[in-house]
């Protein structure tokens, strides 16, 4: 090392140590500490809350990773599991008939599992009537024993004990299957459930050659590994097998964890912004202190290279110390949080590597370059002079490079957080609008009072009076103020309105009175009646029609005679879809190409596909799509492409027709209504006088969906919690940033003769004024930026939230005044004199 | 003239700093009448400014009794004490203590604002008065564009501006070149003679400790006439 470097690092590590006495380094230390802290432990949280929320949804498919096949899984892939060491088990599920009551045949769905049956989640049983306690177990029945769906039992006159004749065995029902956790969603699965083990298969003899069976294979284990077995299975799978996640096989969970997800990202920005903003308000203050230094060693000869150098150095110091703080403050808060985690979703999470905390600390040094940089480097290019005559005014031209860069680097942690440009976006645009509009409206506003001030005169008292004289003279600070409150304010608000949105929209997915009952196969003739008898027990229905066909052609082009567009279509062509029709379009559709029918469109052929169709297919509005419908080939241009919010639970179809187009073929209508519990025997009855009609119950369903949104809010919550705590400590800490001058003009105006109780006024009119103002702002801004989200990131509804508002607004103001008022008791507590002397 | 304007019996300071205590003034003893004007000269450090704050009561003496215009500052409180200045007592700090945010007008006006005055004739005042100590051209700086004579001349205005019964300066000239410096005294004596203001000054400046009636060193913690 030379000579010259030594003495800068020297240097550097010197003015440091004597800085410990001038307050701004503290400050700029604090508010790292407490930047990379929040978004450390921040980060942390979202990924133990992510996880927690994967295992939650693992739950719903009894594995992490479900392999769809087309028979028993071959021995060469089950060798590579094996290697890869995930657990996996062979699920088959088929259908049956079970007749042991004479006049009653039972249609029902076998799934016969192995051992270590569930991997992830539990089933609910139950050994006496309905209503009578149930317990869950994390196994799979006992061979030679069955658990029966109470449906089962109610038609078939069967009880606890009672053996069940299922083909040619014979199983002793050993629990009611209440629950089970991979029970999947919608109408799929009408059939009521018989578990069983896959030793009792053969016995049945009901798994012939040609029998319709599906197979899957469920595998569980640590994500790393998951992913290998991603790599290694995808490439061998064959037309028909499937690799999926539970998200991508339960699109309500899905749509719950996408959303979590979004909002766990957003909390994540919050924290890099707050701490942005605290950092910038520090920073500026630290140069400004740094000035007399500099143009001090200026004076003693020292050259621009020996500055920067001498300037590097201490950020270099300052942020070691600092990141390295708040990275041990992130890791004893994720201590604590993981054992709230741990509670909530009743999982164990591995214990968090220091190496996850990366972002935290790059957080930090790209916070500390782009915000504190330009401050200090302006400091750098303080002429000598300064020192000679303070007469020389700060120079301020650079100011927009601070802010740029601050913008810059605020965005580039907010895209390398999220991975989501579209969320960014959004955020680092409301940052951006919302600094100017803050700007602008803060200058009017302190303009406004200056003018107000000879007019108001002495008549709220001289408290007011020097609340208003203070706001006006320190005009630039104020403003300035004011944004920072007002941008840290912003993102706070936005965080805690989107929450609420958030929860409302799962809420209202669960809300008491979603459908419980699907009524399927009423005839065209049954409808009327039907109607009428649900109407007159005061349940509300709307049927839908409902009409079987399987997809033959896309565009003319026969989907048997191209082997691509087979396997594209898959799963669309092997069974028949419900193609149904409605006048008017439903709530829970959302029309993204093209357009909805019109009086025009009846009887003409055109069709609207929901989009997962037309991704499948490769097909726009203007293509068409042929319809096999009982040997009759029916074709229809596509007019429009519905998104489908399948978390509704009510009855959605995937291709409905222009109305009258499919009156010719013979049609079932299908209804999904809340059935209270009181109102059982309308149903029992209903079924007794049309008995071709199948009720399905997902009340049980709904029981998962409302423990996975629970799980989902609490750990919302508490993220949530965790942000805004910490942005409440960033903004004290820049509240700090205007303490000394505070200070400093507290002790000159008590020397001058000011009351206690004036002070206490005018700073506390002072501050409140500032807060109000900004949290006004701040409160505008976020609603509109929450709205931009919930309508365009979220997919939810969105409601002015007005008491929220006056909360959050009394909430910000109460607590920047009585921190302002909280820096006052020093002064307050001695003499002037001493005040000032500490202050010289 | 004989109500007394200042009346100090045995004021003392000592400041416990690390383990010994420091003792800066041991039983200063002073007795000033309305219309008096008194100067106080002392070598560097030998705590001139701290007698000077205990004796304006921005400060509290560790042993002594000090009355104030009249009233008996020890019985006070510091808010007690800062009503009691308030209107009635200028002060002149030796580091200026002007608000570094506030343009000069601004810096005067204050002590009116606290008074109560009206906004818009205290602004005349300030202006008036900084005029009158030279500095009409740069009523809207800030103290940072100022030199250290010119800050020195708008803390001198700021004290002007309630027209106190008794006023301290610390150094009044001790930035100012001697035509300058003249000026400011002569403007100092000026308010003593029209208004009866008693001054108590702190001063190295020969021709200003000449012009006082009265003439003190400090030294040793105790302070002799002569
Ligand atoms: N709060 C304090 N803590 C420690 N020492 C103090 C304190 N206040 C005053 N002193 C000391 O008391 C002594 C007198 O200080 P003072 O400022 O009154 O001196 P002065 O006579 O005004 O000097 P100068 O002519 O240089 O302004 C100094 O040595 C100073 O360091
Ligand atoms: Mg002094």
């Amino acid at each position: 090392m030379s000579t010259d470097r030594t003495s800068a690092v020297r240097l550097a590590w010197r003015q440091i140590g004597r800085s410990r006495r001038d307050g701004s380094a503290w400050i700029l230390l604090i508010a790292l500490v407490v930047a990379v802290a929040a978004v450390g432990a921040v980060s942390q949280m979202t990924d133990r809350v992510r996880a927690g929320m994967e295992r939650q949804g693992a739950a719903t498919l009894a594995g992490d990773l479900e392999l769809e096949l087309r028979a028993p899984l071959d021995e060469k892939r089950a060798a590579i599991l094996d290697e890869i060491g995930v657990a996996h088990h062979g699920v088959t599920v088929f259908p049956s008939v079970v007749s042991q009551n004479d006049d009653e045949i039972t249609l029902v769905s076998v799934k016969a599992v192995e051992d270590g049956y569930p991997l992830r989640g539990e089933v609910t049983l139950r050994r006496g009537d309905p209503g009578s306690p149930t317990k869950t177990v994390t196994r799979a029945p006992e061979p030679g024993t069955a658990w029966v769906a109470q449906r089962i039992l109610d038609a078939q006159q069967l009880a606890v004990g009672d053996t069940l004749h299922l083909g040619d065995a014979r199983l002793k029902i050993a629990a009611v299957l209440v629950i089970e956790p991979d029970r999947g969603q919608g109408f799929a699965n009408i059939a009521p459930r018989v578990l069983i083990r896959d030793a009792d298969v053969a016995g049945t003899g009901l798994l012939g050659p040609g029998s319709r069976a599906n197979y899957d294979e469920r595998i569980a284990g640590e994500p790393a590994a998951l992913e290998q077995v991603r790599e290694r299975l995808e490439p061998t799978l064959q037309p028909g097998e499937r690799l999926r996640t539970p998200a991508e096989s339960n699109r309500a969970l899905a749509r719950a964890l996408d959303r979590a997800d979004v909002f766990l990202d957003l909390a994540a920005l919050v924290a890099v912004v707050l701490a942005g903003v605290a950092i910038a308000l520090t920073a500026r203050q630290h140069a400004s202190s740094r000035l007399d230094e500099i143009a001090l060693l200026k004076t003693l000869g020292a050259a621009r290279g020996l500055i920067a150098r001498l300037m590097a150095w201490q950020l270099v110091f300052v942020g070691a110390i600092g990141i390295g703080l708040g990275l041990l403050v992130a890791w004893l808060a994720q201590l604590g949080i993981s054992q709230l985690i741990a509670r909530a979703f009743e999982i164990q999470l591995p214990t968090a590597s220091w190496l996850a905390l990366w972002p935290a600390a790059a957080t930090g040094a790209v916070l500390l370059a782009g915000f504190a940089w330009p401050a200090l480097a302006q400091a750098r290019a303080t002429p000598p002079a300064r020192v000679l005559a303070r007469s020389l005014a700060e120079q301020r031209g650079r100011m927009w490079l601070i802010y740029a860069a601050a913008l810059a680097s605020v965005a580039l942690l907010a895209a390398a957080a999220t991975r989501d440009i579209t969320l960014t976006a959004w955020v680092v645009g409301a940052t951006i609008g919302g600094t100017a509009v803050l700007w602008v409206v803060a200058l009017g506003l302190l303009a406004g009072i200056d003018r107000l001030r000879p007019r108001i005169g002495n008549r709220g008292g001289p408290g007011l009076r020097l609340a208003l004289s203070a706001l006006a003279r320190r005009r630039q600070a104020s403003a300035l103020q004011i944004v920072a409150f007002g941008i840290g304010l912003t993102m706070l608000f936005m965080l805690v309105i989107v929450r609420g949105d958030l929860l409302a929209g799962w809420q209202a997915d669960i809300a008491a009175d979603a459908p419980n009952r699907f009524l399927i196969n009423i005839t065209r003739e049954q409808q009327p009646a039907v109607a009428e008898r649900l109407q007159q027990a005061g349940l509300d229905a709307d049927f839908y029609p409902l009409v079987r066909g399987r997809l033959t052609a896309v565009d003319g082009t026969a989907i048997e005679d191209d082997g691509e567009l087979a396997e594209q279509a898959g799963e669309l062509t092997r069974r028949e879809l419900n193609l149904s029709w409605i006048d008017d379009l439903k709530n829970d559709n959302r029309i993204v190409a093209g357009q909805w029918f019109d009086a025009d469109d009846t009887g003409k052929p055109r069709m609207s596909i929901d989009t997962s169709v037309a991704e499948r297919l490769g097909v726009d509005v203007g293509d068409s799509l042929t319809f096999d419908i009982t040997g009759t080939p029916v074709t229809a241009t596509i007019e429009s492409i519905r998104e489908i919010d399948w978390s509704s639970l009510q009855a959605n179809f995937y291709v409905l027709f222009a109305p009258g187009v499919l009156d010719e073929f013979s049609a079932t209508y299908i209804t999904s209504l809340y059935v209270p519990d009181d109102a059982h025997g309308v149903i029992g009855a209903l079924v007794r006088e049309f008995s071709n009609i199948s009720v399905i119950d997902i009340a049980a369903i709904l029981e998962q969906l409302t423990t996975l949104i629970d799980r989902l809010s609490l750990a919302i919550e508490l993220v949530f919690g965790f942000t805004l705590a910490a942005g409440l400590v960033v903004l004290l800490a820049a509240m700090q940033a205007s303490r000394a001058e505070r200070l400093r003009e507290a002790a000159l105006l008590r020397a001058l003769g000011a009351r206690s109780s004036w002070l206490r006024q005018a700073t506390f009119g002072e501050c409140l004024l500032i807060g109000l103002c900004a949290s006004l702002l701040a409160a505008a801004i976020a609603q509109v930026t929450a709205i931009v989200l919930a309508v365009w990131v979220f997919d939810l509804g969105y409601a002015w939230r007005w008491p929220l508002w006056l909360m959050a607004i009394s909430i910000a103001t109460a607590v920047i005044a009585l921190s302002g008022l909280a820096s006052l008791r020093e002064v307050l507590r001695q003499p002037a004199w001493a005040s000032l002397r500490a202050s010289d | 003239m004989s109500s007394p304007a200042l009346e100090a019996v045995d004021l003392s300071k000592t400041i416990e700093s690390g383990e010994r205590a420091l003792t800066i003034l041991d039983g200063i003893e002073l007795s000033l009448n309305t219309g008096d004007t008194l100067s106080i000269v002392g070598t560097s450090g030998s705590g001139k400014s701290t007698l000077l704050a205990l004796l304006a009561g921005l400060d509290t003496p560790s042993r002594g009794k000090l009355s104030l215009l009249g009233r008996e500052m020890s019985d006070l409180d510091e808010d007690a004490r800062a009503a009691w200045r308030s209107g009635q007592v200028g002060f002149v700090f030796q580091s200026f203590q002007l608000l570094s945010g506030l343009s000069a007008l601004d810096n005067v006006t204050l002590p009116l604002e606290l008074t109560g005055a009206d906004l818009g004739e205290a602004r005349e005042t300030a202006q008036r008065l900084l005029e009158q100590v030279g500095l009409a051209h740069r009523i809207k700086h800030t103290p940072r564009q100022l030199s250290g004579g010119e800050q020195q001349r708008v803390a001198l205005a700021r004290a002007f501006a309630c027209r106190p019964k008794i006023l301290f300066a610390d150094e009044p000239t001790g930035n100012l070149d001697g035509a300058t410096g003249a000026e400011v005294i002569d403007q100092l004596f000026e308010l003593n003679a029209e208004q009866g203001t008693t001054l108590v000054l702190v001063t190295h400046d020969e021709d200003l400790a000449a012009r006082c009636a009265r003439r003190t060193r400090l030294a040793d913690g105790h302070l002799r006439e002569h």
